[in-house]
């Protein structure tokens, strides 16, 4: 009997704690399918006749996709560009004893510990300076900076856990180093670059702070177009900024859903593995 | 001939694969250095030196440092983190122990626990905004209901920190579940079923067992929600924009503001160089931690 009233107590605790974190999505649902009216009416109504205004004001606004493609331009090249000087930086620490490796390492894991507003300060005059504020490569470069840490710590931990005894068996068989990290070494870590790759998106994607301070009014990713697109001088559109907001966090969800098996390592630097 | 073909051929290969690891970290260290060690410089420059003659920068810093406004942003950050560090610590070790506890239904749980990871704070913002709005949000209607006076839960002086904790606790406990969670699972079953035998209680056994095998575990995680936390702006910045009064002005959106409101790029630089010796300094203990566990 005491061991059922647990096992129930339990589960009323966890559905209480479930409310409360799907509580504030629900909200912005709900929001978008009001009227501007009825987003902010007192008392706040939960009966309402739902409309698809929102999203079609969104979807017909030519501001969202301008959005939409600076983001996407921005997230593909920062992660792409990431992976390809990341991963082999990865496999060196892995694999190879050498000269400054550690500090190598550290530096690229304190590109994760620093507040990225310590280092937005400098850039600011600098692109100034190089002419790259508010363009393509300028924010691309910062994002390399945001996802740098991430693809090559988690890389890493991927690496380490291939025997090494696999490539030297294709060194003997006449790989070179190279051909043996190529054929060998990436297909058996593929997983871990699915995983790499999708969470250093997602982290691109939602990026505000560089995308805010480094960037004006020629390049606008998402985030920084929900914080400023919706508010006005005397009241913010909360139906448009609710449905701009859902149509924002829907590809991320099913991206984190897919990739759940890895979120351990992915979010924890490798330090914690499953 | 042929041996001392065979003889070049491994020469060959022997300085290559001494190359190798330089050839293989050169792209990210030219990254580094342009992207991190000379802004870094650049940032030492910007806050102490750049001054005309007679060199004033140090006093002006000095100034700046024992000013109220450096101090109260300070103690706000103190409070923030400290709040939001062991909240969401706290927190997600209940909801991990929680969900280990239980048999069925725990990927729908962990589902819903992981969402909030993958949102965009700045939606997270202002949608909580819209929740906690005084006048047509939602929460004071609910509150309403059990007969609790509506608060101004983001707009009075009081509560301002308080539910910007409280949002960050909501953004970052899913993280510390994932990780706990992941941890939990891993540990060994014996101990904790030789104690039940031996007649322990459920609280003896979540704090004599249970914690210290998740010790470095747990370290980890508040290393990590520390580094996290001392970081945010998406959401302070989404809800509150340091007001109202700035009384939610952490260090991170004093620096935003110096440099970006106030156009004070010394003060905002000064800020930054902070910022940057505390980061590293927990860094270093972090890194210590870490390296006393891989030992273990």
């Amino acid at each position: 009997m005491q061991r059922k009233v647990v096992v129930i107590s339990k589960y009323f605790i966890l559905c209480v704690i479930a409310l409360f974190f799907l509580f504030p999505i629900f909200w912005i649902l709900i929001q978008s399918f009001k009227t501007s009216i009825d987003t902010i009416a007192i008392p706040p109504k939960l009966v309402f006749s739902p409309t698809l205004e929102n999203y079609s004001c969104v979807l017909t606004d030519i501001n969202f996709f301008r959005s939409l493609k600076d983001s996407l331009i921005i997230a593909l090249f920062s992660v792409f560009l990431t992976l390809i000087i990341g991963v082999p930086f990865a496999y060196a620490l892995a694999r190879f004893r050498f000269r400054g490796a550690n500090q190598l390492g550290f530096f690229v894991l304190s590109t994760m510990i620093l507040p990225p507003i310590v280092i937005i300060i400098p850039f600011s005059k600098i692109f100034n300076y190089l002419r790259l504020l508010d363009t393509y490569p300028g924010l691309i470069l910062a994002h390399i900076l945001v996802n740098l840490a991430l693809v090559v710590w988690v890389m890493r931990s991927f690496f380490l856990r291939i025997p090494i005894e696999v490539e030297e068996a294709a060194i003997v068989d006449g790989c070179t180093r190279m051909q043996s990290f190529r054929k060998i070494v990436l297909p058996l870590s593929s997983s871990g670059l699915t995983a790499v790759t999708i969470l250093s998106f997602i982290f691109s994607w939602n990026e505000l702070m560089f995308a805010l301070s480094l960037t004006s009014s020629a390049i606008k990713t998402l985030p920084v177009f929900i914080a400023t697109g919706y508010v006005g001088f005397l009241a913010t559109n909360w139906g448009g900024l609710s449905a701009a907001g859902i149509i924002v966090i829907i590809p991320t969800i099913i991206l984190i859903l897919c990739s759940r098996k890895y979120l351990v390592t992915g979010f924890s630097f490798g330090t914690v593995s499953k | 001939m042929q041996l001392t073909q065979l003889y070049r051929k491994i020469q060959g290969r022997v300085n290559k694969a001494a190359i190798l690891p330089y050839l293989l970290t050169l792209p990210v260290s030219i990254v580094l250095f342009l992207l991190l060690i000379y802004p870094l410089f650049y940032l030492f420059y910007l806050g102490l030196g750049q001054s005309n003659f007679p060199y004033v920068g140090l006093h002006q810093v000095r100034v700046f440092v024992t000013s109220p406004v450096f101090w109260r942003s300070s103690k706000i950050s103190f409070v923030y983190l400290l709040g939001s560090v062991w909240g969401t610590v706290i927190f997600g070790f209940l909801i991990a122990f929680l969900l280990n506890g239980i048999t069925k239904g725990r990927s729908i749980f962990y589902i819903i626990f992981i969402i909030p990871l993958a949102i965009a704070p700045i939606v997270t913002a202002k949608s909580w905004s819209m929740v906690l709005n005084p006048l047509y949000g939602i929460l004071n209607h609910i509150l309403g209901y059990v007969g609790i006076p509506p608060q101004e839960w983001i707009t009075s002086i009081q509560l301002a920190l308080f539910s910007l904790i409280m949002v960050t606790i909501w953004r970052w406990t899913p993280l510390v579940v994932l990780i706990l969670y992941a941890g939990l699972q891993t540990l060994p079953k014996e101990p904790i079923e030789a104690a039940a035998i031996d007649g322990a209680g459920r609280w003896q056994i979540l704090r004599q067992i249970t914690i210290p095998l998740l010790k470095p575990v747990l370290n980890i995680t508040i290393l990590l929600q520390f580094i996290i936390c001392f970081k945010e702006f998406d959401i302070v910045y989404g809800l509150t924009k340091g007001g109202p009064a700035e009384c939610t002005e952490t260090l991170v959106i004093r620096t935003f503001l110096e440099g970006y409101r106030y156009m004070n790029l010394r003060h905002a630089a000064v800020i930054g160089i902070i910022l940057l010796i505390v980061a590293l300094f927990v860094t270093n203990i972090g890194h210590k931690i870490l390296i006393c566990q891989q030992e273990r």
